[in-house]
């Protein structure tokens, strides 16, 4: 038998036969088939039993309550929680997006030792102990060697872990513990100087029927945001009316019944010319005004003297017929109010402007009642043993001056942090020796950052606790990372309208990821490593024993429900027998002058404002991916921020749709920016978002736009002192 | 599978949103990527390529300055109908791979990531612009994989993704109501976005149920859904009290004369 | 000239042989050779022994694989299940022993090979079919409940997915109901049940 190649072939053929009628082709067809339906890839997320764990979002200060999802013990989504007083159930798209915060490509993950220069971003990982050790052992060089009062902290903490690090620092001996002030101090100036009385204003939004907002972002962020988006809601059933007087189309003034454009910083201007006219028309509240209006004769003849509303129309570039029209609405609604300070409220307001806003609060006679505003006295649930200073500490607080150059009599406002940076650059104070950063990220959130910046070189030893690589983190010699708020348990005053308040407990999602530990347990590991005189003043095991002993018999309750709303609030509330209209009630009125816009107008033909919006976090936390992903184009493309501009300004200056361009202000120069033409911005103004422009974080907000507070810089008020700057000029080339 | 599709016991879920109340926050977008393990990028900025179920779009009365008005207007996947509801949506009737399909006892227009080799003919058939496309293979930053939610899967790139309504919420809600022997009850298939909502703009419930508050409220007289004159039969409603709105709605081409 | 035609005889015959050489080796490979290249073969980690459970338990299956109150399926048993009745050694099994040294002890849940996962793309509601719809687990499972010895668990190659789901003998006919759950089978009984196949999210996710 020989094999040719015809019995080859035959053999072929007889193969291929064979495979035909097997179920190869077949079943290899069908399972590459599916084999392209499996994305090794991408990933496979684990089932498991599905629960809810309870706890609090420390995103912002409003302190929501969360319920968040967890598959098999892993997190996978957070909601409001439902029966929680702050917010009843609803979050804000920022809490929403909080696991995003977790697993951050930002986030410290050990504790880290600076290597070389300040700037070089090099690093060596340290344990927690070492950390620890290293500041313990600085905080006690510099208190043995007498420097106590040049250590200085910067802080935006509250409740117990704020106690604590006020402690600490009464008993270590120094006075700089610093806080970025905000409308709120304002606020409290205001009841202070109006009223002799040390009180938070609060607004009664929910039982008014006419809301008049002085640029103030209601439903951008401003308060507690679900509280807000609740009224607005609420409003739209009951009918009440909302305005909103501000240089562009704000959210908020979407949403309004009617948006006033004014010409920037004149709202206080606009205030007083329809007070003016509700005093001529008769249309005040006389019973108030007769028993409690002293000086309202001045008042009322200064602005009939200088507000007429001509002029107001003038300067506000508001039509007479609209003032006149929205003082008589003001004036006939029977519980109206008029809310001041300008955006979401991280920046003050003078004390002028807010006086004349609030003055039409007073002549409706709107005042300490359900529907309008009212006084409320510090919420507080913290009530330590007393502290024995030891001499050290003693000096310290009695010779050290503030570094922010702060008045030691000044019980309202005890922090003007924006001065910190000229105080120390012009050599008036000496920069600290240790300064010590938690929940702030100030390189980030201050104006003039070149300033801070090079006032930041002067400090020698700079120790930040943030959770993530912000700013100031980066800059930091030292870091001793914190839990983030879903890794641990912790206090959290919350507030939702005037008699609804309460102190929560966050409580831990999941085991911290990291090597990072509690701020809190840090401090108190810390002082219990220096001299007794410090040590002393911690008597707790930790903080969890802090917490306990704090809440004591009241600790059960906040355990097992979680929060621990205020039965007795009225007992917050500032009577109005408790208080006396001061003599020089609109006295200071007679020097009203409207806030300036920082910088000369001829080389500076054009306003930059500031604008919010709840999709950027202008606060020390950056924001996460999820919500720069919702960040609008009009003011975020590619690594632009966009500058709003009203179209006729832009024709005047020949600006396109999309251009880059070069915008000046006396302090920041040559910034890029693109343009978006709008009608929403009144004309000569530009508008920049805040909430751009990270030098910190990760890839998803690093470097894109432009950081607002690095083009301006601060604006102090001549009779509180905060930083009042809103806008500044500029040019655009 | 079509037989059923006038039957009296189906259901027809849709939404009313109320545009008075909506203040354009974006929790709804943001519980919805959360929800459905949306992918996030390191630049969304162009919006043709960012993935949002749900989108809250910006619209303008177009007036100049000072008389412009905004008005924020949320948009999910309509899960179009089709004229007399009978399952034609401009996507589902254009798909070549059966990747969608219209659920007769929902009224719910599915999309199966598994099946769709990514032609994008529903993108271009979807007058909404409720589809889109995945350019890229999602990437999670290093252990932010642990939080997605196994309820949905994940997507790859090539495959068209879009607004579920949340049904993976209402196969939960089934097995809870099966285990119990009852039905589904309307505050149980709640979609994440209206849960979400911190305004109560968004209502979901069964359009065919007089009990559920959907179906009173689409009957307001400020109600309209987008694109009417198209017959594409939306189950989305929205509720404005402005004219200017509700004309918006139906206004897709400049100087077009209804 | 008989001898050439004897010769293309034996040519042709030869040609047959060829043929049929070729034709029974493919049928070979394809038929016996390729299934079993195709599918890996593991053994479980724990040879486990349902026959013997099913007796010391109440609830039949029901006991280990039960629902969760939100109706949620919760499929095989976690360590903390099983560690109930097996912190000890209860007898001389050496599985059993195996079992608490290596896994009890050790805290670890057991790497079980699940001979039913569907791929992550599929949605499946025990619920609906066993509560609503009154199935029995056998119909899907088989008889896995009283079997003593865990079966081999096959892997395709190409799919990742266990034999039981494609679950046809080699001919690609499907032999009984609890050896198929490919997507086909799942609509035929669901046409025949329901009178519909079903929409795509019925099962899809």
């Amino acid at each position: 038998m020989k094999i040719n190649r015809r019995n080859f072939l035959s053999l072929g053929v007889g193969a291929a036969a064979g495979l035909a009628f097997s179920p190869i082709g077949i079943k290899l067809m069908d399972d590459s088939s599916i084999w392209t339906q499996n994305w090794s890839w991408t990933p496979v997320p684990a089932d498991g039993e599905i629960s809810y764990k309870d706890s609090v979002c420390s995103f912002c200060d409003s302190k929501c309550g969360i319920s968040v999802r967890t598959i098999a013990g892993r997190p996978v989504k957070i909601k409001g929680r439902e029966d929680y007083p702050a917010n009843d159930g609803k979050i804000c798209p920022l809490g929403l997006s909080g696991l995003q915060l977790l697993y951050s490509p930002s986030r410290v993950r050990t504790p880290l030792k600076k290597v070389g220069k300040r700037d070089s971003n090099k690093w060596q990982e340290i344990t927690m102990d070492e950390a620890i050790e290293i500041l313990s052992e600085k905080l006690k060089d510099i208190r043995e060697k007498g420097n106590s009062k040049d250590v200085a902290a910067i802080s935006g903490s509250s409740g117990i872990r704020y106690a604590l690090l006020d402690r600490f620092f009464k008993v270590y001996g120094s006075r700089n513990l610093l806080k970025k002030p905000s409308v709120q101090d304002s606020y409290k100036h205001l009841v202070s100087s109006m009223h002799s009385v040390r009180g938070n204003l609060k607004f009664d939004f929910e039982n008014s029927d006419f809301i008049l907002s002085f640029g103030t972002g209601l439903f951008d962020g401003f308060d507690n945001p679900v509280r807000m988006f609740k009224v607005n809601s609420n409003k739209k059933v009951s009918k009440a009316t909302f305005v909103q007087v501000e240089p562009y189309l704000s959210n908020t003034a979407a949403i309004s019944d009617e948006w006033l454009p004014i010409n920037p910083g004149t709202e206080a201007v606009l205030a007083l010319g329809i007070a003016n006219i509700i005093i001529i028309e008769s249309l005040y509240d006389k019973d108030f005004v007769s028993k409690y209006g002293k000086n309202f004769n001045d008042f009322k003849s200064f602005l009939f003297k200088n507000y007429n509303v001509d002029k107001v129309s003038d300067i506000t570039g508001i039509e007479t017929k609209k003032i006149e029209s929205l003082a008589r609405g003001f004036a006939r609604a029977s519980k109206p109010i008029a809310v001041f300070g300008r955006g979401v409220g991280d920046t003050a307001l003078s004390l002028n402007e807010a006086i004349a806003c609030y003055s039409l609060n007073l002549l409706k006679g709107n005042v300490d009642k359900k529907g309008g505003v009212s006084f409320l006295k510090d919420y507080n649930y913290i009530n330590w043993s007393t502290i024995n200073l030891d001499d050290i500490a003693k000096k310290g607080l009695l010779e050290g001056e503030r570094v922010d150059e702060a008045k030691t009599n000044n019980v309202i406002t005890d922090s003007i942090l924006n001065r910190m940076p000229d105080a120390i650059n012009s050599s008036r104070k000496d920069a600290p020796e240790l300064l010590i950063v938690e929940n702030a990220n100030p390189v980030y959130t201050m104006s003039n950052t070149k300033e801070v910046l090079k006032s930041f070189e002067k400090i020698s030893f700079i120790v930040s606790f943030s959770s993530f690589m912000d700013e100031t983190a980066s800059l930091a010699d030292l870091i001793i990372p914190d839990d983030i708020y879903l890794e641990k348990r912790e206090d959290c005053l919350f507030e939702n309208g005037v008699n609804n308040f309460g102190v929560g407990l966050s409580s831990p999602i999941v085991k911290p990821l990291f090597k990072t530990e509690n701020f809190s347990d840090v401090l108190i590991k810390i002082a219990k490593k220096l001299p007794s005189a410090v040590s002393n003043a911690f008597q707790w095991e930790n903080y969890s024993d802090c917490l306990e002993d704090t809440f004591d018999e009241k600790w059960s309750d906040l355990e097992e429900s979680g929060f621990i709303k205020e039965k007795n609030s009225y007992r917050y509330v500032i009577k109005r027998n408790d208080f006396a209209f001061p003599k020089s009630f609109f006295d200071f009125m007679t020097n009203f002058k409207s806030a300036s816009i920082d910088g000369g107008e001829e080389e500076y033909p054009l306003t930059l404002i500031p604008a919010d919006t709840i999709r950027l976090s202008s606060t020390f936390m950056a924001n996460t991916p999820f919500v720069t992903k919702i960040v609008s184009d009009k003011i975020l493309k590619g690594n632009y921020s966009l500058i709003q501009i009203n179209s006729e300004t832009a024709k005047k200056y020949s600006l396109k749709n999309g251009k880059v361009v070069s915008l000046t202000t006396p302090f920041a120069k040559d910034i890029k920016v693109m343009v978006n033409i709008s009608e929403a911005v009144v004309p000569n103004t530009i508008v920049l978002y805040k909430g751009l422009g990270h030098k910190g974080y990760d890839d998803y907000i690093k470097d894109k736009g432009v950081n607002y507070n690095e083009l301006i810089s601060y604006l102090e008020d001549k009779d509180t002192g905060l930083d009042i700057a809103y806008g500044i000029r500029a040019k655009i080339v | 599978m079509k037989g059923g599709h006038n039957n009296k016991k189906n259901k027809k879920f849709g939404m009313v949103i109320n545009l008075d109340k909506c203040t354009g926050c974006g929790s709804c977008m943001v519980a919805c990527m959360s929800e459905n393990n949306v992918p996030f990028k390191k630049d969304e900025t162009n919006k043709l390529d960012s993935i949002t179920w749900m989108r809250v779009y910006k619209i303008t009365n177009k007036k100049k300055f000072p008389d412009t008005e905004f008005c924020f207007l949320p948009r999910p996947c309509m899960h179009c109908g089709g004229h007399g509801d009978h399952g034609h949506s401009p996507c589902v009737s254009v798909c070549p791979a059966t990747a969608t399909d219209y659920d007769h006892e929902t009224g719910i227009v599915s999309q199966i990531y598994t099946r769709c080799f990514g032609c994008r003919y529903c993108m271009a058939a979807c007058p909404y612009h409720a589809r889109y496309f995945n350019w890229w293979d999602p990437i999670w930053p290093e252990g932010m994989e642990k939080t997605l939610s196994p309820n949905v899967s994940p997507r790859m790139r090539g495959v068209v993704e879009k607004c579920s309504f949340c049904y993976h919420r209402y196969q939960l809600a089934k097995e809870k109501a099966y285990l119990e022997e009852r039905e589904v009850e309307e505050g149980e298939y709640q979609t994440a976005c209206t849960e979400a909502c911190p305004s109560g703009a968004i209502t979901f419930g069964d359009l065919n149920n007089p009990e559920h508050k959907v179906y009173k409220l689409k009957k307001s007289p400020n109600a309209f859904r987008l694109l009417e004159k198209l017959q594409t039969n939306p189950k989305v409603y929205y509720i404005s009290s402005k004219k200017w709105v509700r004309d918006a709605g139906d206004n897709y081409i400049l100087n077009d004369k209804k | 000239m008989s001898s050439d035609v004897q010769n293309k005889k034996d040519d042709k015959k030869v040609l047959v042989l060829f043929f049929s050489l070729g034709l029974i080796a493919a049928l070979f490979v394809g038929w016996v050779i390729f299934p079993k290249l195709l599918y890996k073969t593991q053994k479980q980690p724990i040879d486990f022994n349902h026959s013997l459970h099913l007796d010391l338990v109440d609830d039949s299956c029901n006991s280990c694989h039960f629902f969760r109150d939100d109706g949620t399926f919760s499929g095989i048993p976690k360590m903390a299940q099983c560690i109930d009745c097996h912190e000890e050694v209860q007898g001389e099994n050496p599985e059993e022993e195996k079992f608490v040294s290596q896994y009890v002890q050790e805290s670890k849940e057991v790497p079980w090979l699940s001979y039913s996962r569907q791929p992550d793309c599929v949605f499946f509601s025990h619920v609906a079919h066993t509560q609503k719809a009154g199935m029995e687990c056998k119909t899907c499972h088989g008889n896995i409940g009283t079997s003593e010895h865990s079966k081999e668990y096959k892997e395709n190659r190409i799919t990742g997915y266990s034999i039981d789901i494609w679950g046809r003998n080699i001919l690609g006919m499907a032999g009984e109901t609890w050896k198929s759950a490919k997507m086909d089978d799942c609509a035929k009984c669901h046409k025949k049940e329901t009178g519909s196949q079903g929409s795509c999210f019925q099962c899809h996710k």
